[in-house]
């Protein structure tokens, strides 16, 4: 990173007409005000599933059937297999939100081995919902809806109510059992959302406070800054949401790899918020809430699982940075890590990505500005009117074709211009070094 | 001229150090307010980027989280109907099964238990008749205390041999099924109040307080509607038209009180007013509201809260008139007008005292000093950006 001296350039404090002064100040909450239910209510006021992911584990010419009937819809993307051990992986792995598991016995098969394709009920509860027996030869039917409440209590509600569904159609009921159920207290399973919020306001809160103190801070001094609060920000947040919360149960490994995720998301925000800086300089604020907040919180699938989301959010929640942070901290909670590993890549993608820019934009925003001071101050020296001292330390050749020049001008006198009103006060020494080509 | 650097601290002048005087705090929002020739000293860079964000995440994390995290009912008003020897011998044992969970009403008349429900008196209701048990929810109220509700009913009929079937009084519109959307509005509206009343303190650095004030009055006039316009692109509440002015008018009463409350507090505040907005409209005001929680499921801490607070007032009026018919929606409105009005009584007091003061330090420098007003306005500190991205943490 190459931090150039940032130069003080004789900056005119322009103002601008009361008038729009006053207007452009109200474009603050009429942002806010339109973009809020637009965006943010858009996404979750109406969780409805979308292509949520089911996997209906059993005997093929039973199963088949019915995952092709649940594929058939919008709400489902279900898929069928025979392999009974997947039907509790695949959720505990996160591969799927939740699974069925129909168990096929037939009733002059009691007491021998079961046919080809037929499964045992995967635990005893299940066998409690077992078929009465039929007529002499008629299968018997049982079904288990596997499902993980850490994934979404609405999410949670779809797939039972699928297994039920299932089960009416085969004449018998169906029993739930929750493979990742959420902590007792975390009934509604917001805290890791809320965590993510709220360290989020800690990223973004410093760029903005940094860039209103200190206007002209390098590169490395906000970066520097947004360190800090990654680091700070997830203890300061899981330490106090942790006296009402405690530690989910997870252990102090569990524990660090949380903090670890929410560091990394804190610092990517805040590097988000440098950018956003570097291109919208004061109207940040506009820049950051629509990308770390409307397009960032409603897709994270924290307040409306991924599955519920509609079609445009559930395509952010597969690429943006707030998504992976979110899923990567569930699936450290509540799933033993499975599937985190997808999810912070995509997380991390974004926090080198974002940094690379920065650095690019930054460089790029620095020799620009070298280059347009220098010609600036080539300018003056052949005779520029406003200037009335000067000095060059290279001023034997063309100043525009010299490999570097390095500048100082020193304010020596300024007339009283007062009566002058277009008269812009010189507020500053000037002192520039750079090349030219 | 001098040939150094223009400093940036004002000569010759005492300043009260909490109003950090150097920094760039007060002249962001608006257009070409920012002299880049100006840094801020570094106590008020530490002070600036250590304390803004830790304000925020305690507030949030300690708010929110204590009230939101785990809600249990808590003196749930719940009415069962039936014969009186088994509502005596239900409510005995709900009274032993779940100490303080529920706050039991016994009748003989189904029809009272009922509208115990639709009056909001009760959060549901149970009737018992024969071995027959007929659960009454309001999803309307909230959707997370009717299936608890619902459960309830479920032990009974489980207990008494029966079955339960479920009747919902209030339901939710098929938009919002979380009943989520009008607390949604309740925070543009709240944003909306605030963030207009610190973006023009912030234009106009010597603003008077009737500026303020009529800032506050364009900004009811204008958010409601324009919010409510926003979120009917997605949410249909299947109300009346006169149910649905009505509850824009709570929403221009509440936008007021928090255009009021704003001002006060930067009258009275100055640079400190975000803080106290902050704390006010939204770290107790949103999580005590009863939207993300109802009132009957809150700790008891915010359940006080809620019964006092201009959020609550203003929410449950809402919901009274959306869902209920208008019930109760009196005692919120009256909860929130209360709010309006002190606000008003209070801003009237700082000005009065901010101008004889004024006048105090007039006579004693012989000199035109500036009221307490104007000083305090324009001491108001980068506080839109604040609240505002404070508030979407919330949010």
């Amino acid at each position: 990173m190459t931090d150039s001296p940032s130069s003080q350039t004789a900056v005119p404090v322009r103002r601008s007409a009361p008038v729009v002064k006053i207007a452009a100040a109200f474009l603050l909450p009429l942002f806010f005000v339109i973009a809020f239910p637009l965006l943010f209510v858009g996404a979750i006021h109406k969780p409805t599933p979308h292509e949520l992911s089911i996997l209906v584990v059993g005997p093929d010419q039973v199963v088949s059937q019915i995952a092709a009937g649940l594929d058939g819809t919008d709400e489902y993307a279900a898929t069928a297999t025979d392999v009974v051990d997947d039907a509790k992986s695949s959720v505990e792995e996160r591969k799927v939100m939740g699974s069925i598991l129909v168990s096929v016995d037939t009733a002059d098969a009691a007491g021998n081995a079961a046919p080809a394709g037929s499964a045992a009920p995967a635990d005893p509860a299940a066998a409690t919902a077992t078929a009465s027996p039929g007529s002499a030869g008629a299968p018997t039917y049982t079904v288990t809806t596997y499902v993980a409440n850490a994934e979404g209590r609405a999410v949670a509600a779809t797939v039972t109510a699928a297994g039920e569904k299932i089960a009416e159609q085969l004449g018998t009921t169906a029993t739930v059992e929750d493979l990742a159920p959420l902590a007792a207290t975390d009934t509604l399973g917001v805290t890791l959302f809320y965590l993510l919020t709220y360290t989020s306001v800690g990223g973004y809160l410093v760029v903005i406070v940094l860039m209103q103190v200190m206007p002209k801070a390098r590169l490395s001094t906000r970066f520097g800054a947004v360190t800090v609060a990654a680091i700070a920000a997830p203890l300061v947040a899981f330490g106090l949401s942790s006296i009402f919360v405690g530690d989910y149960g997870a252990s102090f490994g569990t524990i660090m790899g949380l903090l670890g995720v929410i560091a990394l998301y804190v610092f990517t925000v805040g590097s988000v918020g440098i950018l956003i800086e570097q291109f919208l300089g004061k109207a940040a604020t506009f820049g950051i809430m629509l990308f770390v907040v409307f397009l960032n919180f409603p897709s994270a699938g924290g307040a409306a699982p991924a599955a519920m989301l509609p079609p445009f959010w559930q395509f952010m929640h597969e690429v943006y940075f707030g998504a992976g942070a979110y899923e990567a901290m569930r699936s450290i909670v509540y799933f033993g890590g499975n599937g985190a590993a997808r999810w912070i890549f995509q997380l991390l993608a974004w926090t080198f990505g974002i940094v690379l820019i920065n650095v690019v934009v930054y460089l790029a925003k620095t020799v620009r500005r070298q280059k347009r001071e220098i010609a600036e101050l080539s300018r003056a020296a052949t005779g520029g009117p406003e200037l009335q001292g000067q000095s060059e330390a290279d001023s034997t050749g063309d100043p525009a074709s010299a490999k570097h020049v390095k500048v100082e001008v020193y304010q020596l006198y300024e007339p009283d211009r007062t009566e002058d009103p277009h008269h812009e006060p010189v507020r500053a020494l000037t002192q520039s070094e750079g090349e030219t080509r | 001229m001098s040939p150094t650097t223009p400093g940036t601290r004002p000569e010759g002048q005492h300043r009260d150090p909490l109003q950090m005087p150097e920094n760039h705090l007060d002249m962001v929002v608006t257009p070409d307010s920012v002299d880049p020739s100006r840094e801020a000293s570094l106590r008020t860079r530490i002070i600036a980027i250590v304390s803004m964000p830790l304000f925020f995440l305690l507030a949030f994390t300690l708010c929110y989280v204590s009230a939101t995290h785990a809600p249990v009912p808590h003196d749930m008003a719940v009415t069962i109907a039936g014969p009186a020897e088994v509502t005596s011998e239900l409510t005995d044992g709900i009274a032993d099964q779940a100490e303080n969970a529920f706050a039991v009403t016994a009748t003989t008349s189904a029809d009272d238990a009922r509208d115990s429900v639709l009056k909001r008196d009760a959060v549901g209701a149970v009737i018992i008749d024969g071995t027959n048990v007929t659960t009454i929810v309001a999803s309307g109220g909230s959707a997370i205390a009717a299936p608890v509700v619902q459960q309830l009913g479920q032990r009974i009929a489980t207990e008494l041999g029966g079955t339960a079937t479920v009747e919902n009084v209030a339901p939710l519109p098929a938009d919002d099924p979380s009943g989520t959307v009008l607390f949604y509005f309740l925070i543009v509206c709240t944003v909306g109040g605030f963030l207009s009343v610190t973006v023009i303190s912030q234009a106009i650095p010597k603003i008077r307080a009737r500026a303020m004030l009529a800032t506050s009055v364009g900004a009811a006039l204008i958010v409601p509607p324009l919010g409510f316009s926003m979120v009917s692109v997605w949410v249909d509440f299947e109300a009346t038209f006169g149910s649905i002015a009505a509850v824009i008018g709570i929403g221009m009463i509440y936008t007021l009180t928090v255009g009021l409350i704003a001002t006060l507090l930067t009258l009275a505040l100055g640079q400190g007013a975000v803080l106290g907005e902050i704390l006010i409209l939204i770290a107790l005001n949103f999580p005590s509201a009863g939207a993300s929680v109802p009132e009957s499921m809150l700790p008891p801490f915010w359940q006080v809260i809620h019964n006092g607070w201009l959020g609550s007032g203003a929410f449950e009026s809402m919901r009274s008139i959306m869902y209920f018919d208008g019930n109760q929606s009196g005692h919120w409105l009256a909860q929130l007008l209360i709010w309006t009005a002190a606000a008003i009584v209070l801003i009237a007091l700082v000005i009065i005292v901010q101008r004889r003061r004024g006048a105090a330090v007039h006579q004693n420098d012989g000199s035109i000093a500036p009221t307490g007003p104007e000083r305090s306005a324009e001491a108001q500190a980068g506080a839109a950006e604040h609240a505002l991205v404070g508030t979407a943490g919330i949010v």
